[in-house]
């Protein structure tokens, strides 16, 4: 099989999770076609020399939060300058199966990871995708305790979050 | 409707998206064609791209230098300034040894962490690098000027006199235009320490707790 053919079954493979790492960085749809743009290219570098003693979507995993963290962290003053490309490569269809309730908890748990800030998000997303916390560890690069009491924290907030929805 | 979710709970949320998302995703072939990826350069690697450019033609520059000194061997007041001006350029390159490419096999916080360190050594090394190129061209211009024109600088007041003017009103121009640039790259050496800071508070603080 092509190198290419193969690099773009992986992508068709992991399409949710890079939709989800760039919706959870970016709201902005121009923003995010950026970012999403910047992940392929960088996977693709990066594809040759990736090392199969990493599984898969955790390699994947570490690429797209490090772009996605990098770019989150850049000067607003590029994205002036950087003109996105016309069409997304991950095309999201219209919601059409979910109820109300459904779409406005999903929009919440946005709204709510949008909230943390960068390296809080990253362990916030991989958590949400069942990670064990020695694979979250490996891919962020702290001790699985600090993982964690930072997972505890990231709980706590939600919390308080919800009780000031609440009141 | 919000009083039970949990942390748990959005999870099962999350993994249900998923379910959804599956459906409504689709992967834009036409658009990934159309991406030149083999060419392109993602943001921080271009920066770093260019950095190690700089660095490896300072080590050419050297080279030149030191040829052009060798050159004018018998005329102090052009091999000299010669060798000053390799020998900045040499210090530029041993100064940027440590710029190397991104390995994004490195875990997050190790990986922002060497491109804050990356950062800060551009925005420090920023101010040097400048100063290092206005003499690496004031001491090889005259060198190529006896060359090229067969006009001896040192032996002549006017030609050395209006060297000398231009000299100043480039340096002078340099300066000026480079105000800008300097307070762009003191302003990303803050941000970066900054950064840096909360990335170490950020591995270390609930170790301590």
């Amino acid at each position: 099989m092509l190198e290419k053919e193969q690099f773009i079954g992986i992508l068709n493979e992991h399409k949710r999770l890079l939709y989800k790492v760039t919706y959870s960085y970016c709201r902005n749809l121009d923003d995010r076609k950026d970012l999403e743009q910047e992940i392929i290219i960088q996977l693709w570098k990066s594809f040759r020399n990736y090392n199969q003693e990493f599984k898969l979507s955790t390699w994947i995993y570490k690429i797209a939060l490090n772009v996605a963290i990098s770019h989150y962290r850049r000067d607003v003053k590029r994205k002036q300058t950087n003109e996105p490309y016309d069409d997304a490569v991950f095309q999201i269809a219209e919601e059409e199966c979910c109820t109300d309730d459904t779409i406005n908890k999903t929009e919440l748990l946005y709204k709510f990871i949008n909230k943390l800030d960068e390296l809080n998000k990253a362990i916030i997303i991989l958590y949400l995708e069942d990670k064990s916390y020695k694979e979250i560890s490996e891919i962020i690069g702290l001790t699985e305790t600090n993982v964690g009491t930072k997972i505890n924290r990231i709980k706590r907030k939600l919390k308080e979050s919800i009780s000031l929805l609440n009141d | 409707m919000t009083s039970y979710m949990e942390l748990d709970e959005l999870k099962n949320l999350w993994q249900a998206e998923d379910k959804n998302l599956d459906s409504r995703i689709t992967l834009n072939k036409a658009q990934l064609m159309k991406m030149n990826m083999e060419n392109a350069t993602g943001g921080i690697n271009k920066i770093i791209n260019i950095s190690l450019l700089g660095r490896n033609m300072a080590l050419i520059y050297c080279f030149i230098s030191t040829g052009m000194a060798i050159f004018m061997i018998d005329a102090i007041e052009y091999s000299l300034p010669a060798i000053f001006g390799g020998l900045a350029m040499l210090w530029s390159f041993i100064s940027h040894l440590s710029i190397e490419k991104l390995d994004y096999n490195d875990s997050i916080v190790q990986l922002q962490k060497t491109i804050c360190k990356f950062r800060i050594h551009l925005a420090a090394n920023a101010k040097y690098d400048i100063f290092i190129v206005a003499l690496w061209f004031l001491s090889i211009v005259p060198i190529f000027i006896k060359i090229i024109y067969n006009v001896s600088l040192y032996n002549s007041h006017k030609a050395l006199a209006i060297f000398c003017l231009v000299a100043c009103v480039a340096l002078a121009l340099m300066i000026a235009l480079s105000r800008k640039a300097y307070t762009e790259y003191d302003r990303t050496l803050k941000k970066s320490e900054a950064h840096l800071s909360e990335l170490i508070e950020f591995e270390t603080k609930n170790l301590h707790e």
